[in-house]
């Protein structure tokens, strides 16, 4: 799409020629997020530095009814910020102040550029941090966390973005600057609920209240080693079971067990069919014993071995490897998929029957990472993008784990997003009345669809437009 | 707000309701009356069916409904515009499932909450939601109404622990949204909009709720201080401190005020702590609690009641929402008003009772019932006017007016930044403005 040299000018004058990219070679960084299946690059990318600046970008596109999309740090895993039908992306990379730090009230307002690792930096000297923690925190950014309602592994037990959010600054598909409020009872709907994890659809996030939380006076961690994944699962609900609720609860098949020791050499055992890292805290007293119960439910399930982590760099080392898990796959496969489904939590033996039987069945490596105390499973179909074929299997493997997970009475995305990856599975996740009614809630903020078109609710056209991957190299 | 509805209705056709049961259909009395309004007719759902034959009813004539779970906040909300068929859901019973494995719960949004609780601790479990009245209070209700005790403080709000529902909307169209799992971001999060939506939006019909283990042990402490002062420095070391505290409370007694005569006696400000875990847990909790309040609580229990509760007395009662930090001080700014200001109608003893959630800044204030000593209308108006004071209160919701008292106000305060998003949102959910028409925020 050519842009009138009147708009460009324009643009330039709000955001600057440092905040517009303009250009083949510069944008296509921004051709694809971590979903990599799919890529197309924008034809002008716009990054604002402040609200004020995003709002004057957004009604000067808004005026000439130019589509757009927003981007956080391009860290999302479900093609949420491909520019779909949206030539333009406005960007809130350069957004990066911490407004304010309340400790009193514990709370941060941050603008949605911030990355999520540096909240807990600016206030951890105070023993505050900031909750959410998914495995990219040290590149995901604020504004991307409310677009996807991120989660991590800490959510068990302390929930995911939305249960940390107390206010919202949103720039509308209009260009109108609002405030949405839940702090205090604020009266009305909950529209910080409602906008977080719209995925970018509903107006652009460029700031945040977010609740601070105090550190644990004690945090223990554990490394229980099985034979295989059933037995890992078992252990899940054994614990589960007897009314614990880890901070952490998280497994690793064999598959990224090699991976990641392979990078960051833990000393994980390397006959290990399945390990579950699980992470108490809370107050000193009681936690030896807690911990002990942990173990015993973990060896009645078949348990070799159970490791305590003896420091904080060991404990730093273990979520490192857990945490980078996803970059370390690259020692296995040239290419991989993670999908994100969630069962409930009883019913991970037979998801894990099924992508075990579907492995086989396409003939697809799948590696297997979950949060397992929630039941949210990461399996990484491993392929090779040069073999023909291999990535159209590759989702068609995905398509089937997924469906699985809803027949089990669970959910096709956990944390990552429908995006453009799963808009094909929306129609099978729910009814035709309550698509329309969520295509009435997006028409309420974004009634001319200029807001990240075609993404998480299918519209007559994207419901019979499956997305389906290209090779590499194609966009 | 008009105490007459401004909408004149068209008379129902009961035969749509031809699968009601005995028992399940009658006409409207005075005892179903809102702000003088009295509905045609009350219907009692037992099947989801009959709640969507109900709001296709509505629609086709403009009719309104206002939906009623156990009552108990049924009170609150603006004077409604019409009001012709009272959907009682207290007939929606089924505790459809239990997952203690998955720590979830899936019921009919008529099941009482105290029931609810008694059903999960026979497999060890409860739901982490302390609304007032359990005996009365549905769980459609606690969620419509986002109804919350002092457990928000360790637990969260209805918003974080229910997970999935089901809901008939104002255009008849069946919502099932949210799931059965803990964690779930497929599409619009339509249970988050249903939540304190107070009826306008659509009536729910089944839940799925997070649970959580009952805790092997458990204390409530109250820490009771002279001044309000002593009280605020002891809950910003408490607040600033790591203790996983289930619940951080506050209650005001100004009985003090009437033993000893007008404004002669301070009241007693206690910080009310909830302790939960294990054994070891609890007494180090316990420890940690006195060493920061400075002093032995006055009083040590094992049982919890939240002090900010609701009460059928019919006394007037306002919640109030402010930054943490500022509770207290605007609780003094209040006091001072009612007790002693200009806006007070007397300057004798005042039957208030204050509760208040230190955590989240939201305090509950009630005059006893006008039959008692200090409450009635004047009361009720100085209590408003009181909350206007300081510049400390953020929100402020008029939970019941007194009799013949402060009408004319919005019964929520301020009018949301974002009330034209609202408004839309009503529109596409409600076009015709069949569900409770008026009660909600800027009239909505």
């Amino acid at each position: 799409m050519t842009f009138d040299s009147k708009l460009l000018s324009e643009l330039r004058a709000v955001v600057g020629a440092e905040g517009m990219v303009e250009g083949r070679a510069s944008l296509k960084v921004y051709e694809c997020d971590g979903y990599t299946l799919a890529k197309a690059a924008p034809d002008l990318v716009l990054l604002p530095q402040t609200t004020a600046q995003a709002s004057e970008v957004i009604k000067l596109l808004a005026a000439r009814r130019i589509p757009f999309v927003p981007r956080g740090a391009g860290t999302g895993v479900s093609g949420g910020c491909l520019p779909g039908d949206a030539h333009v992306m406005v960007g809130t990379s350069r957004m990066r102040a911490i407004r304010n730090l309340d400790l009193a009230n514990r709370i941060a307002e941050v603008e949605a550029g911030v990355v999520n690792l540096e909240v807990t930096r600016a206030v951890e000297g105070r023993g505050f941090y900031y909750a959410p923690d998914p495995s990219s925190q040290s590149a995901c950014t604020i504004g991307g966390n409310v677009a996807e309602n991120s989660g991590g592994p800490h959510t068990l037990k302390y929930g995911v973005t939305v249960n940390h959010l107390l206010a919202l600054e949103v720039v509308l598909p209009s260009g109108e600057v609002v405030w949405l409020d839940r702090c205090g009872e604020a009266p009305g709907f909950d529209l910080v609920g409602v906008f977080t994890g719209s995925e970018g659809t509903l107006g652009l996030v460029t700031a945040a209240k977010v609740r601070l939380m105090k550190k644990c006076e004690a945090v223990t961690t554990l490394l229980a080693v099985f034979p295989g994944v059933p037995e890992a699962s078992r252990a899940v609900s054994a614990i589960i079971a007897a009314g614990i609720v880890p901070a952490a609860l998280e497994m690793m098949d064999a598959l990224v067990i090699s991976a990641v020791e392979a990078a960051y050499r833990f000393g994980f055992p390397s006959d290990a069919g399945a390990v579950l890292i699980i992470e108490l805290d809370g107050l000193a007293a009681g936690l030896d014993a807690l911990a002990e119960r942990v173990g015993q439910a973990c060896i009645g399930e078949g348990a070799s071995e159970i490791r305590r982590a003896a420091d904080e760099a060991e404990r730093a080392l273990l979520w490192k490897s857990r945490k980078r898990a996803f970059g370390a796959m690259g020692r296995l496969t040239p290419n991989y998929c993670t999908q994100d489904g969630v069962v409930p939590r009883s019913r991970l033996p037979e998801i894990v029957a099924v992508i075990t039987e579907v492995s086989a069945r396409y003939g697809l490596r799948i590696a297997n990472l979950m949060h397992a105390g929630d039941g949210n499973i990461h399996p990484l179909i491993l392929y090779d993008e040069s073999k023909p074929g291999e990535a159209e299997r590759v989702v068609a493997a995905g398509d089937e784990i997924l469906r699985a997970c809803l027949d089990l009475g669970g959910s096709i995305t956990g944390e990552h997003g429908i995006g453009v990856e799963k808009l094909g599975l929306m129609g099978a996740a729910f009814g035709t009345e309550t698509l329309a009614a969520m295509a009435d809630l997006r028409a309420a903020f974004n009634p001319l669809g200029l807001c990240n078109p075609n993404k998480v609710v299918p519209t007559d056209r994207s419901c019979v437009e499956v997305v389906r991957p290209r090779p590499r190299g194609g966009g | 707000m008009a105490a007459t509805p401004t909408r004149a209705s068209a008379p129902i056709d009961t035969t749509v309701f031809a699968s009601l049961g005995p028992g399940q259909l009658r006409p409207g009395r005075e005892l179903d009356a809102l702000a003088g309004a009295i509905p045609q007719i009350v219907v009692t759902a037992r099947e989801v069916e009959q709640v969507h034959a109900a709001i296709t009813e509505a629609r086709s004539k403009k009719l309104g409904i206002i939906v009623s779970g156990g009552a108990t906040m049924l009170h609150v909300g603006n004077a409604p515009r019409t009001f012709d068929i009272k959907l009682a859901t207290t007939a929606l019973g089924r505790i459809v499932e239990q997952n203690p494995q998955d720590m979830t719960v899936t019921c009919e949004a008529g099941v009482t909450l105290a029931r609810l609780q008694r059903s999960l601790a026979k497999v060890g479990q409860r739901l982490c939601i302390d609304a007032a009245l359990e005996e009365k209070a549905t769980i459609g209700g606690i969620v419509a109404t986002n109804a919350t005790g002092g457990l928000r403080y360790g637990y969260g709000t209805p918003r974080d622990l229910a997970l999935g529902l089901t809901a008939i909307d104002g255009c008849a169209r069946t919502l099932k949204a949210g799931g059965r799992v803990v964690k779930n971001v497929a599409g619009y999060d339509l249970v988050r909009l249903l939540t304190g939506s107070w009826g306008s939006l659509g009536i729910i019909t089944e839940l799925t709720l997070r649970t959580h283990p009952l805790p092997a042990a458990a204390a409530t402490l109250v820490f009771d201080f002279a001044s309000a002062p002593d009280l605020d420095a002891a809950r910003g070391r408490v607040f600033g401190s790591n203790l996983p505290l289930a619940a951080l409370d506050l209650a005001v007694d100004l009985s003090a005020d009437s033993d000893a005569g007008a404004g002669s006696s301070v009241p007693i400000w206690s910080l009310i702590a909830r302790v939960e875990g294990s054994e070891e847990e609890v007494a180090a909790q316990g420890d940690r609690l006195c060493a920061l309040c400075g002093r032995d609580p006055a009083d040590a229990v094992e049982a919890w009641a939240s002090p900010v509760g609701a009460d059928d007395s019919g006394g007037a009662a306002v919640r109030i929402g402010t930054e943490p930090a500022d509770l207290v001080p605007a609780l003094v700014d209040i006091l001072a008003q009612v007790r002693g200001g200009a806006g007070a109608s007397d300057k004798g003893p005042v039957a208030l009772f204050v509760g208040g959630h230190l955590g989240s800044g939201i305090a509950r204030l009630q005059l006893a019932g006008a039959g008692s000593a200090g409450g009635g209308s004047a009361g009720g108006a100085a209590l408003l006017r009181a909350t206007e004071v300081g510049g400390r209160v953020r929100t402020r919701v008029v939970e019941r007016a007194g009799p013949g008292d402060f009408t004319g106000h919005d019964v929520w305060a301020p009018l949301p930044a974002s009330f034209s998003l609202m408004r839309e949102l009503k529109r596409r959910f409600d076009p015709d403005a069949v569900l409770a028409p008026g009660r909600f925020v800027g009239g909505l």
